[in-house]
């Protein structure tokens, strides 16, 4: 899978790294158990620092999306695709909350929302922008 | 013989230098990134051509009064050598002082045409690469110290046969031309050199493993060939050489504990085996990675999008320097092979290290 990273884009990297990995996984293109480049390599892929690879991979670490074996390597979760937990869940609304927020403000309805969310999960699947 | 050698080398490393234009990267003019479709461009394309011309005319002609000198005034092979290697030099200073000239022409027109103004640059990683390389694995590079290991041992065992003086070095002819007292450090210091490069191998072949991989965001499964097969005829290559240069040395030390099984003609043999070996190694290795560089996918471009451009971590095109990417070795931008991060001090240590132990044994041996 190709990853694509905009340097001068206004996400952080690590943020567009973490995304796209995400949107992999989601897609089913990174299979649970998958494993992942180094950290070291990675960045070389890059050609950027290695703590920007270091940040995404423990960025979705935390979301249990993928699983850092020492001596090992970085492996997609076993368990990333799943049922959310009550805290997962809990997770999802606050990061939800601004976001609706500021549909509200821009007088976004309920139709014009759940069709753009329609169309993003169409877009992950199919693995387009 | 030797002097043959030598005008074979000066015609191969003139044509080499004069095509390089032709060999890198379609998009890499002279050390410069050019986007597409800029570098199709007919200012570009005159330039390497007019380099070509040149570097090609300059050679030829320094190799033909080059063998007219040689063969009318009878100079002797050995000075006849000196001047020969000394052409080489001539010839790749004279097509890198055209380079940097050439290299700074496209520099000051990238800037005044911007060719890389409002457009988008995007990294691309393939999260698969990684386990699509087909290297040589490193305990095949383990493989030849053994036999230097075991050169040591048996050269150890029989000292005191040895004669009294050990030959460091060998003349144009294959004969000893020079000799050190004998002791023990003076005994295996040809081996001993000789492990030193076996293990700095074995590491140039770890480097590349972990050597980013530069995928083109406009051609990604054609880059991405190219890349993997930089990296597999790269490691096959730099196998070769470490056979190749243990297959030399080892002969000479043999020789050195059997004086009845190398003469000089053997050691001739041997060192132009060597280059032969080496300098097909190398060829091969151009024409498969120049298959990837004069063919690009044309017309499949996304428009708006380019590569990162790297232009400011390679000083004057040639030096990489890049303190954030771990890469230790990189391939060339100009030129055919690879060259090191000098932003990452492990490559800083890779190039000096084994020289400076290299120096250091010849200094205590004289």
């Amino acid at each position: 899978m190709f990853i694509e990273i905009e340097p001068d884009s206004a996400v952080p990297i690590y943020l567009q790294l973490a995304q796209q990995i995400m949107e992999g996984i989601a897609r089913g293109e990174l299979a649970p158990e998958t494993p992942l480049p180094s950290v070291r390599a990675f960045a070389a892929d890059l050609g950027m620092n290695m703590h920007t690879v270091n940040k995404a991979y423990h960025y979705l670490e935390e979301k249990k999306m993928i699983e850092i074996v020492p001596k090992k390597g970085v492996f997609i979760h076993a368990n990333a695709i799943r049922s959310a937990s009550t805290e997962e869940k809990a997770r999802m609304e606050e990061e939800l909350r601004p976001i609706l927020a500021e549909a509200l403000c821009l007088q976004l309805n309920r139709e014009e929302l759940a069709g753009m969310v329609e169309k993003m999960v169409r877009e992950i699947r199919e693995g387009s922008e | 013989m030797t002097i043959g050698l030598m005008v074979f080398i000066m015609v191969l490393l003139a044509a080499v230098q004069a095509f390089m234009p032709y060999l890198v990267k379609a998009t890499e003019v002279f050390g410069i990134y050019v986007p597409e479709p800029h570098y199709r461009q007919e200012f570009l394309v005159r330039l390497k051509k007019n380099y070509s011309r040149l570097v090609l005319a300059g050679g030829l002609t320094s190799v033909l009064f080059y063998a007219l000198a040689v063969n009318l005034l009878h100079i002797p092979e050995g000075q006849g050598v000196i001047w020969g290697v000394g052409l080489q030099l001539g010839i790749v200073a004279f097509s890198m002082a055209l380079y940097f000239k050439n290299h700074l022409t496209v520099k000051k027109e990238k800037q005044q045409q911007g060719w890389v103004l409002g457009k988008k640059e995007k990294v691309i990683v393939d999260l698969q690469f990684r386990n699509d390389l087909e290297m040589v694995s490193g305990i095949a590079f383990l493989l030849p110290m053994l036999i230097t290991v075991g050169l040591i041992a048996l050269t150890l065992t029989l000292y005191s046969q040895l004669p009294d003086k050990i030959p460091v070095h060998w003349g144009a002819d294959g004969q000893a031309d020079r000799f050190s007292e004998k002791t023990i450090f003076s005994s295996i210091s040809m081996p001993v050199i000789l492990l030193i490069m076996q293990v700095l191998f074995y590491f140039m072949n770890q480097a590349r493993k972990t050597s980013g991989s530069k995928i083109s965001a406009t051609q990604k499964a054609q880059s991405r060939k190219r890349e993997l097969a930089s990296r597999k005829y790269g490691s096959w290559l730099l196998f070769v050489t470490s056979i190749s240069v243990t297959l030399l040395l080892g002969s000479l030390q043999l020789s050195l504990i059997y004086p009845e099984l190398g003469g000089a003609l053997w050691v001739m043999a041997m060192t132009i085996g060597f280059a032969i070996l080496v300098l097909a190694g190398t060829a091969l290795y151009t024409v498969k990675i120049a298959q990837f560089a004069s063919s690009p996918a044309a017309g499949q471009s996304e428009s708006g999008i380019i590569d990162a451009d790297n232009d400011r971590h390679w000083k004057a095109g040639i030096f990489y320097v890049n303190k954030e990417d771990p890469s230790i070795m990189v391939e060339k931008r100009f030129g055919i092979g690879w060259t090191v991060n000098l932003g990452n001090p492990k490559s800083w240590v890779m190039v000096f290290l084994p020289l400076a132990a290299i120096l250091l044994i010849a200094f205590l041996v004289k």
